[in-house]
């Protein structure tokens, strides 16, 4: 269950991230939309 | 405009309607469908709960003012499955073996005290009702901007609010749950109708160029403690994350408690993680509205809406005002239901029959819609107030929710009682005193408070009175046809 510790830290810290937090465009998209649409992806691969 | 809307609230009230069940003739059976739906039945349940009116119109609006800060919800929607992954299964075993009906039902139980468990039922109610004003404001936005008349949307509120009042009496959970089902994939084929019909418009590559050159402080979320900047965003994902992953929504309950199986609850909470994908199509949109729309101030939840009818044939606009029609009133019905089973269950007399809580629950039911629409039509800013405390106020309930699946004895009643007084004293203070605290989300820090309050009266106080478990009173459940008495635990 300690797993679940990774999802959570990422998804509270996201802005901390410069790489994440950061005005550039990732396939047209901010990034943090894949940051946390992957955090999400991941949550429900440990939850599994 | 007119016809989607009429036909919209027809299709969802006539699902309600067949929603009903025979055994809906009894208190369980009418708020928590006799605990015996599937897992899909409650994963559509749940979903529906918390992807209402504010999805569908919020979220781009939170977009157009506060950018790529609106990835908040989705964040703390994954953190809240999380919890309820872990805490479900546990409140749902509890609640099959001792016969809980609501949040306020366990606490006071597991804590040997009936005035704790009245005082987590009447702040549930009191924090939770503004969302149902929310959802019948939404409804009325968005008939009122299908069609082109403010009258008609008044008129969509009221007569929405008497559907709803209809189906949930007749009805209970399992009309809720039939509605759910259509509302939870219309509104998702919504959103996407409405994204390629903007793709289309306006041409995917340009949209985050124009947002980078006329608003590229849209893109990040700026440092310092001003409204959407880093100290909101992580404040505001940790007490909404708390407030959803510790159950203290009252509509995470009903969802919970119906199920048929815990591992269903395990299931659901699982996928639902993915389901929150959804909710970046309405933060795509609000980026479109921004490079393609002048937004005027206090406009920013019809964005969605102005993209949608920029870029769509009529007959299109309707579906999605049908789907908008449906987001406003599954949601409503759904928190109505939960307020009411609070209302029957802890806000009564102790010791009425099964047959008067249900009645008590569809009348209450009755008198929640309408002081809903009332408000929404006559002091809209009462409950828009109101709404600012509903999380804040709501998750200083996680503790007393969590200590209650476990058997530790330390914290009582008296410093669980303490620590919500205060606290809550502390969100209603700030709030309406506008006291920052560092641009922390004040639910942070009453929740802080409540802590320390909690344990220091605790150790003052000493240990808990907590109820025989199962196996250690060799008695099987207490009597399916009342709440649990500690008599019957100490036999």
């Amino acid at each position: 269950h300690l797993a679940l510790i990774l999802p959570i830290a990422a998804l509270v810290l996201t802005p901390f991230f410069p790489f994440i937090n950061t005005p550039a465009s990732m396939l047209g998209l901010p990034p943090i939309l894949f940051w946390v649409g992957g955090w999400a992806i991941a949550t429900t691969l440990i939850l599994s | 405009m007119i016809f989607a809307t009429v036909l919209g609230l027809a299709v969802i009230a006539t699902l309600g309607f067949l929603g009903r069940r025979r055994s809906l003739n009894t208190n369980s059976g009418w708020s928590i469908g006799d605990r015996g739906m599937s897992s899909l039945t409650t994963f559509f349940l749940q979903a529906g709960a918390i992807f209402t009116s504010f999805t569908f119109l919020g979220m781009s609006g939170l977009t157009v003012l506060g950018g790529v800060s609106a990835a908040y919800l989705p964040a703390y929607l994954v953190i809240g499955y999380i919890g309820m992954f872990l805490l479900g299964p546990i409140v749902w075993k509890l609640g099959k073996v001792f016969n809980y009906h609501t949040n306020a039902d366990m606490v006071g139980h597991q804590f040997s005290s009936p005035f704790l468990g009245r005082l987590v039922a009447f702040l549930a109610v009191v924090f939770f009702m503004p969302i149902v004003q929310v959802q019948i404001v939404g409804l009325g936005t968005m008939v009122s901007f299908g069609t082109g008349y403010k009258q008609a949307g008044t008129l969509s509120m009221i007569v929405a609010t008497v559907l709803i009042l209809l189906f949930v009496s007749w009805a209970g959970l399992r009309g809720v749950a039939l509605t759910a089902y259509f509302k939870d994939v219309a509104m998702v084929v919504a959103l996407v109708i409405i994204l390629i019909g903007s793709l289309a418009t306006y041409h995917a590559g340009d949209v985050m160029a124009d947002v980078m050159t006329n608003a590229e402080k849209l893109l990040v979320v700026s440092p310092g403690t001003q409204t959407y900047g880093i100290v909101w965003f992580v404040s505001s994902v940790i007490i909404s994350g708390i407030g959803l992953g510790a159950m203290t929504l009252p509509e995470s309950w009903p969802a919970v408690l119906a199920a048929n199986k815990s591992r269903a609850v395990s299931k659901n909470h699982i996928m639902l993680p993915l389901y929150t994908l959804a909710t970046f199509i309405p933060i795509v949109l609000g980026f479109f509205a921004v490079s393609h729309l002048q937004i005027n101030k206090g406009e920013e939840n019809s964005a969605i809406l102005t993209l949608a009818s920029d870029s769509l044939p009529g007959w299109l606009m309707g579906l999605v005002i049908i789907s908008g029609l449906a987001c406003a009133i599954v949601p409503a019905a759904h928190c109505v239901l939960a307020i009411a089973t609070l209302v029957s269950s802890n806000l009564t007399p102790t010791g009425i029959s099964e047959e008067r809580k249900l009645l008590v629950g569809r009348v209450s039911s009755g008198v929640i819609l309408l002081l809903s629409l009332g408000l929404a039509l006559s002091r809209p800013d009462l409950m828009a107030n109101l709404y600012l405390l509903t999380y804040a106020g709501l998750a200083q309930l996680a503790p007393s929710n969590v200590l209650s699946v476990t058997r530790q004895k330390f914290v009582n009643a008296r410093g669980l009682i303490a620590g919500l007084i205060v606290s809550e004293t502390v969100v209603i203070v700030c709030t309406f005193g506008k006291i920052g605290i560092f641009g922390l989300n004040i639910g942070v820090v009453a929740l802080v408070i409540n802590i320390i309050v909690m344990l220091a009266v605790s150790a003052a106080t000493g240990p808990a009175v907590r109820p025989a478990w199962p196996q250690d009173r060799g008695a099987a459940r207490p009597s399916a046809t009342r709440a649990p008495l500690i008599a019957d635990l100490e036999a």
